[in-house]
């Protein structure tokens, strides 16, 4: 846990994984291609060309060659045959012919071949994207968005309804576009959407990622750095779901799943109810083994564990990695020390952040490093789904605006 | 010629004093009456000798404290010796209740052996009644609703089951608001998807059973539909395909390969089950395409037939 006291905005870092391979569309590259033609082209040179035949005689982009190989280039090498074959654009016995124990640069190599002789389009890549980001969705940040209802009750969620909404408001405001969908078992749905401008082509490189589950008011948007389009991307969600307004819960972290559990209330929540719960003792077998160790504040360490059981539950807590708490209050002092001349709200911000936020908050009192019961301000996190708070001056309340 | 008597000591201030109370003639305290208002020493303590003491001889001075603390140490053993007698007494009434106790239970075993009953002993038949009054309350979850009290309000447990086996649990906490008898809705654990916030709306400030079977009724319903999906999953790996689900499981759309009994080809149908009513068990709608036409959809509704058994059996 650490205390951040600046006086501007605390910038976050996200661990975006595509930022090592981001290559903006401006940057020349040479690349040897196997069967390429004696003319080594830079990668945006390719734009102005027709696709030209191979001599094995497939068509296939340039920009998507190179994207389906720096893709799997951020593979791990144990994993790309697990990939591929969930992937299901090459077939079983194009699998077989390729050697994953070489160097990951050649298996790269290989699969942008095999690639070309099905012909991939830049549907495939992305589709490949998502495999990708699904299987590391921790390495991105997402942020939670809460939508509201129009008020009259839907029906049912038609899937296909909703992509073509999506699609089409997207596409007739913007028409340079790749918008991919796939659905999981668990209902949910990721959106993979590559921007473009009216006149460039869109960038494979930084797209944004959306998922959706049918019939709920939330939205996970890990956004692109390209921050400018994330307007119409909630315009169109709104459009597509049958939704009237769209608003960012204060609500940040890596973890997607964690997300989803603080929303969804799938986190263990502290009910009282009179069927027997199993109790996690305060580790009776550890106290019994060693009948020489006395405990002499046995009832105090209790009444601790209790408390803390009340507030966090029993079960695991949803992974967070901050909490942020922007406080806009007076310094309260002696009249006479005086420490402030101006009678103006005392600006701070305060900063929590660890591995996993919540279980540290957890283990503070029986560690002895803080007090139990511990700060409503710290507890409510998973109540009020939110981890960015701001605190006024009146009556101590953190509600933000 | 000094006047020698009673020191009369006078308040010296000019603040105002709380009133005193009546019975208090004066205001003037001798020293002696002051002693009388202080609280009862301790029969202990030796005479507490006037102040200032009369000779200023430091010897004197020193027997006088230890005299003090030789009494203060008689007083602290004649302490322990009677804490010592209380932990005696108390380990002897123990052992003289576990005697007892031992004793009761052989006659109770004589007179077993004699054939006759015995009274039960009052304070076992409260311990019996408590224990079982335990029980019911821990079995109570069982008919779906259960709820206690909390500090901070009701909490319910609602425990939905489908044909016979208890799934998931959902939790509500109610708070009362005021003394109007209505309830708001404080913290739960049900998912997004029911229409949770809709039904507080309307009904749980004018009629909370209703609410509540309601919502019982939402739970249920879906438990029991993606309890179905997902046996069917399990019972029919090869022949059915889950093309689509939403998270309510109210628009499902399957894909069927039936092997027909004439020729070894498949037969592939689809179908889509539409709820319209999230609290109802049966679909109001089904669709079923086939590929071939009208020619084989005889011949697959007798299939289809099979399978919706299954799903009424199930």
């Amino acid at each position: 846990m650490h205390f951040n006291l600046p006086l501007s905005k605390s910038v976050v870092v996200s661990h975006l994984g595509l930022t090592l391979m981001s290559a903006s569309t401006e940057v020349q590259l040479f690349i040897p291609w196997k069967g390429a033609s004696p003319l080594n082209l830079p990668v945006a040179w390719s734009y102005f060309l027709q696709p030209f035949s191979f001599p094995g005689g497939s068509i296939m982009d340039e920009t998507v060659a190179e994207y389906i190989r720096r893709t799997v280039l951020k593979m791990p090498r144990d994993e790309i045959k697990m990939m591929l074959q969930k992937w299901g654009f090459l077939s079983e016995a194009q699998l077989q012919t390729l050697n994953f124990h070489q160097q990951k640069d050649n298996i790269s190599q290989e699969v942008v071949q095999l690639c070309e002789e099905n012909s991939a389009g830049i549907k495939q890549a992305a589709a490949l994207d998502i495999i990708y980001n699904h299987i590391y969705q921790n390495k991105r940040m997402w942020s939670v968005y809460q939508m509201k209802k129009s008020g009259e009750e839907e029906e049912y969620f038609d899937i296909a309804d909703f992509k073509k909404k999506f699609k089409g408001r997207i596409r007739s405001a913007l028409k340079n576009v790749t918008i991919t969908f796939k659905e999981y078992e668990d209902n949910a749905i990721w959106i993979r959407v590559a921007w473009g401008t009216p006149h460039k082509k869109p960038n494979q490189y930084k797209p944004s990622y959306v998922v959706y589950h049918s019939q709920t008011p939330y939205v996970f948007i890990s956004a692109s750095v390209l921050k400018s389009n994330l307007p119409l991307l909630c315009q169109a969600l709104i459009v597509a779901s049958n939704y009237r307004d769209i608003r960012e819960m204060e609500l940040r972290s890596h973890s997607l799943n964690s997300l989803k559990d603080i929303v969804f209330k799938r986190y263990s929540q502290n009910f009282q109810t009179y069927s027997p719960k199993p109790v996690q003792g305060w580790n009776v077998e550890a106290e019994n083994a060693d009948r020489r160790i006395v405990h002499e504040n046995r009832s105090v360490k209790e009444r601790i564990h209790r408390l803390n059981q009340e507030s966090f539950g029993c079960g695991p807590q949803p992974k967070l990695e901050f909490a942020q708490y922007r406080l806009d209050t007076m310094f309260k002092s002696d009249p006479k020390m005086d420490v402030l001349d101006k009678k103006e709200p005392f600006r701070c911000l305060v900063k929590f952040s660890s591995p996993h936020l919540l279980e540290s908050l957890k283990s503070l009192a029986p560690l002895g490093m803080a007090d139990a019961p511990l700060s409503p301000l710290l507890t409510c996190i998973t109540h009020k789904a939110r981890n960015y708070f701001k605190i006024r001056e009146k009556k101590e309340s953190f509600v933000s605006p | 010629m000094k006047r020698k008597g009673k020191r009369i000591f006078h308040w010296v201030s000019s603040q105002k004093f709380p009133d005193f109370p009546k019975f208090l003639p004066s205001l003037t305290l001798s020293m002696q009456e002051f002693f009388k208002f202080l609280p009862e020493f301790p029969n202990f303590l030796p005479k507490i000798p006037r102040f200032p003491p009369k000779t200023l001889n430091v010897l004197a001075h020193l027997e006088l404290l230890e005299a003090q603390h030789r009494g203060w140490a008689e007083a602290q053993e004649r302490q322990e010796q009677l804490q010592e007698r209380e932990k005696f007494l108390k380990s002897r009434i123990q052992e003289l209740r576990q005697r007892r106790d031992a004793l009761r239970e052989k006659v109770r075993q004589e007179l077993g052996n004699l054939g006759i009953a015995s009274e039960p002993d009052p304070r076992e038949v409260l311990e019996w009644k408590i224990q079982k009054c335990r029980e019911l309350l821990r079995l109570f979850r069982l008919t779906g609703i259960s709820g206690k009290l909390s500090p901070h309000g009701i909490s319910l447990s609602l425990h939905t089951s489908f044909e016979g086996s208890l799934l998931d649990s959902f939790h509500l906490e109610l708070q009362e608001r005021g003394d109007s008898g209505r309830f708001w809705l404080c913290r739960h654990s049900v998912p997004p998807f029911i229409p949770l916030e809709r039904l507080a709306r309307e009904l749980l400030p004018r009629n909370p059973r209703q609410f509540l079977g309601i919502l019982c009724r939402h739970l249920n319903t879906f438990v029991g539909r993606r309890e179905q999906l997902r046996k069917l999953q399990e019972e029919f790996p090869d022949s059915v395909q889950v093309l689509s689900q939403n998270s309510l499981c109210n628009f499902l759309s399957f894909r069927y390969r039936i092997p027909a009994e004439s020729s070894g080809e498949f037969q592939e149908f689809r179908a889509q089950l539409r709820y319209r009513d999230p609290t109802g068990t049966r679909p109001d709608d089904v669709t079923a395409v086939t590929g071939d036409g009208e020619r084989g959809i005889v011949g697959i509704l007798g299939v289809f037939w099979e399978f919706w058994d299954f799903f009424e059996n199930s």
